[in-house]
């Protein structure tokens, strides 16, 4: 264990330096290619490039299925549209896969929803400044600078709020979105009174079209998805402590909310570029569906991380290919689906916390106590009808030797349906521990014999320790002792055994304390 | 830039549709689902659609009934999610809320593109526009006698179950052990959330419509400790906010842009993002100046204390010397 957890930081950190040395061979690869295709079409004329293949067969409405020579054309890659948007789509749906993590786990999940809404009054205002300065207000850079900057100005107020005041962290949330959402509508419509301004540039930018992605784009998601992987993998441990203990955080000597700034600051980059290549309602999604379905797949955060960033990169590709398979469809709304049906699955079928996967567990834990009462039956039984036909009173626990029994006899006096019994009886007789003979009885195996000696055993020492100690009335017992027997680790037991040294009479096994 | 019989309808009409919202507003707020009203706007869209594909028509019910069914599968979902998969609050509504959209835009692109219900509208207000629309003695705006009904139901709603809406609120442990229904009472809240928001931001766009359902809701706290008290106090800011916030839009930015430099000629802006500016701006003042909970009145209360305990100290220690 020791070694183990010495090797974890330097595995996280290969596996963290070897994803970011894929994008970045990636988006170098994606702009060596950009050099041979020259620029590429205007945004406008990406969609039909794409798809022309399909108005030219368009006809055949009836058939759902495109036609194998487009399958094969997007998924080979070949035009340089599809590359370039399934490139910036997978890598941006891995980079917030890993950062919504994060988010998740801080428990801020709609904080992507206010920052990315709060987005709006700084792109409004950078807008109209360099309007104002050099005539040409939609600059790529200065707009995500302002957005930037909004952004980061209601993060802030979203995490103060609670602080300084009684209002929870969900009004929070919903104030500062509709406040700086406010003011991004009321610039919005000043911008729209300038009689020079061309304000398509904005409208992108909050509705941002998946399927025009460009290759400066592109690049802009790779160059923020670097800085992303490049902080987790040096902060990784402290973003990790800061999301699971943030007092011990700073009891370590670390600065809490420098870090969470530094985290939500990743956030909100993440937001802002994202929103302007994807739109409000995809990047929203992608911050958050991403990290709920991975949280049932894995327990330890960097496993959620991985699986997170994978189920983001992989509804980004499918979303994508969808899409381009049936242009008709828009691809933001194709990707959250795909994400959510990621989501439903993982719920369904996750195994750390899927429900499959805990109704399975559930129904084990519950065949096995119904074995184990099944198993105790019968050796309260046996041993009862040892002590009749030996004629012994005092020393009938001594009495341990498998003979046959009546079956029904040992369905009644329980609570036990008689379908569960039968099932039972069938199990017990398919695991070797009882032998059925003919004319209704049965008989405890040796194997068998052994397992109903230990769970009597345990479940007597259960009783007399509550009996004992716990002031709890013996008619009462036998029902706690049902739930208690439960909890009880291997060590309490080991531990009441020596307490009751001297109850443990033939062979370490008390009498039964109390009338069957 | 001068007030016309359409700005007081304007004000009107806001003004009833602020308080209509910050009714089932004030519940949200309590029991700490405050983004359930902005992610309820996003998610009745598929059942917009849904209604709008039936009926092939615009047709007032229709919508209603799928807002309805609509925001209900949201509440549901967002409670299983949480439950079955022990996932936060907050992420399962995300989950619910944005999947929903995704699923509305879905639909429209696939079926009805050629009609508009234009994701886009539903996100900004019109309500310069929709109060044109008038009917009643060719006076009276359509949307204003929409949104007074919507209040009186509203209100007449808080009324019966006002004792219900307390308890459910306030103890949720208490109110089932009494037999009310908790959650029953709280799907109550979320579908007169829903078919109010679905009424109003078809009036004034969706940006009013969530701050009018967390803003006044959030100020009245501020002010007031009392249930009865915030609601009254609710509806008065909404009040405020309406009139306040068309002010705002009128005067403020075309005020401030003629004394930046650049020379931007800016007439009125839009109203409903100037209401939900001025929402904001009577938030931070109740936040700051509101006697009891505000932070200056703390940072005095605070100080005073800080004063007394050091006079005290002082005259304890010239009392008795200090021991060596």
């Amino acid at each position: 264990m020791g070694n183990f957890s010495k090797s974890f930081p330097s595995a996280v950190q290969c596996v963290f330096l070897l994803m970011i040395g894929l994008v970045f061979s990636v988006c170098v690869e994606a702009s060596d290619r950009d050099r041979i295709h020259d620029e590429g079409p205007p945004r406008d004329e990406v969609h039909e490039r794409l798809h022309d293949s399909s108005h030219q067969q368009g006809n055949k409405v009836w058939s759902w299925l495109p036609p194998g020579e487009k399958v094969q054309r997007v998924l080979s890659f070949r035009d340089h549209n599809t590359r370039v948007v399934f490139l910036g789509l997978v890598l941006l749906g891995v980079v917030s896969g890993i950062t919504g993590t994060f988010l998740l786990l801080r428990k801020r999940s709609l904080l992507s929803d206010s920052v990315s809404h709060a987005t709006l009054p700084g792109l409004a205002i950078a807008f109209i400044i360099f309007e104002l300065v050099t005539g040409k207000g939609n600059s790529l850079l200065w707009l995500l600078l302002g957005g930037i900057v909004s952004g980061l100005l209601a993060m802030a107020s979203v995490i103060y709020l609670p602080m300084v005041s009684k209002i929870k962290s969900d009004a929070a949330l919903a104030l500062s979105l509709t406040f700086f959402y406010g003011i991004g509508v009321v610039l919005l419509s000043v911008i729209q009174q300038i009689p020079t301004a061309n304000a398509s540039g904005l409208e992108y930018f909050i509705y941002g079209n998946a399927a025009t992605l460009t290759t400066g784009d592109v690049r802009l998601i790779g160059a923020v998805a670097v800085v992303c992987l490049l902080v987790c993998l040096f902060l990784f441990k402290e973003f990790s402590l800061l999301c699971f203990d943030s007092g011990y955080t700073r009891t370590q000597g670390y600065s809490a909310i420098g870090l969470d700034a530094g985290l939500m600051s990743l956030i909100v980059l993440v937001s802002v570029v994202g929103l302007q290549a994807v739109g409000l309602l995809l990047i929203m999604a992608l911050l958050i569906i991403p990290a709920v379905a991975a949280r049932f797949w894995a327990k330890r955060l960097f496993s959620v991380l991985l699986v997170s960033g994978l189920i983001g990169g992989l509804s980004c590709f499918l979303g994508v290919l969808l899409s381009s398979l049936y242009p008709r469809l828009p691809t933001g709304a194709i990707i959250v689906l795909t994400a959510t049906s990621f989501f439903v699955l993982s719920q369904c079928f996750g195994s750390y916390r899927g429900l499959a996967h805990r109704w399975l567990e559930r129904r084990k834990t519950q065949r096995r106590l119904l074995m184990q009462q099944f198993l105790r039956r019968i050796f309260d039984v046996q041993e009862k009808h040892c002590a009749k036909s030996l004629h012994l009173e005092s020393e009938q626990s001594c009495c341990e030797k498998a003979e046959p029994l009546d079956i029904a006899f040992i369905f009644e006096g329980r609570s036990w349906s008689r379908s569960r019994f039968e099932r039972v009886v069938r199990r017990a007789a398919r695991g070797g521990w009882i032998r059925l003979i003919e004319g209704g009885m049965l008989m405890l195996t040796d194997g068998g014999m052994r397992l109903a000696r230990h769970y009597a055993r345990q479940h007597r020492l259960w009783e007399i320790y509550l009996i004992r100690y716990a002031d709890v009335a013996p008619s009462q017992v036998h029902h706690d002792v049902e739930r208690i027997e439960e909890v009880a680790a291997p060590e309490i037991v080991r531990e009441i055994e020596n307490l009751f040294d001297s109850e443990l009479k033939c062979r370490n096994m008390p009498a039964e304390p109390h009338e069957v | 830039m001068e007030w016309t019989g359409i700005d007081t309808w304007i004000v009107i009409t806001a003004a009833l549709v602020a308080m209509a919202c910050a009714i089932p507003g004030v519940f949200l707020f309590l029991s700490k689902q405050s983004m359930f009203g902005h992610g309820v706007v996003h998610s009745v869209l598929p059942g917009l659609v849904i209604a709008f594909l039936i009926t092939s028509s615009r047709d007032l019910t229709a919508v209603l009934i799928g807002a309805m069914i609509a925001a209900i599968l949201t509440a549901v979902l967002t409670q299983l999610v949480h439950e079955t998969g022990k996932v936060e609050e907050g992420a399962s509504l995300g989950v619910v809320f944005t999947s929903m959209f995704a699923l509305g835009i879905l639909l429209i692109r696939a079926t009805v593109d050629t009609v508009h219900i234009d994701p886009d509208c539903v996100l900004f207000g019109i309500l310069e526009t929709s109060v044109i629309d008038a009917v009643l003695f060719d006076e009276i705006p359509k949307v204003a006698i929409n949104s007074a009904i919507m209040l009186v139901v509203n209100l007449l709603l808080a009324a019966l179950f006002i004792k219900e809406l307390r308890i459910a609120t306030f103890d949720p442990a208490l109110a089932s052990a009494m037999g009310l229904r908790p959650r029953l009472v709280n799907y109550g809240v979320m579908i007169s959330t829903a078919v109010t928001a679905v009424l109003a931001f078809e009036s004034v766009g969706s940006i009013l419509v969530i701050a009018m359902m967390i803003a006044p809701a959030a100020t009245a706290y501020l002010l007031t400790s009392r249930l009865l008290g915030m609601l009254v106090c609710a509806l008065g800011i909404a009040v405020l906010t309406a009139v306040s916030g068309h002010l705002f839009s009128l005067f403020v930015p075309s005020a401030i842009f003629q004394i930046l430099p650049g020379g931007i000629e800016v007439d009125s802006t839009n109203i409903a993002g100037g209401m939900s500016v001025m929402a904001g701006i009577l938030f931070i003042a109740a936040l700051l100046f509101s006697p009891g909970k505000g932070i200056i009145s703390k940072y005095r209360a605070q100080k005073k204390l800080g004063e007394s305990e050091s006079k005290r100290r002082d005259h304890s220690s010239l009392a008795e010397p200090a021991e060596v």
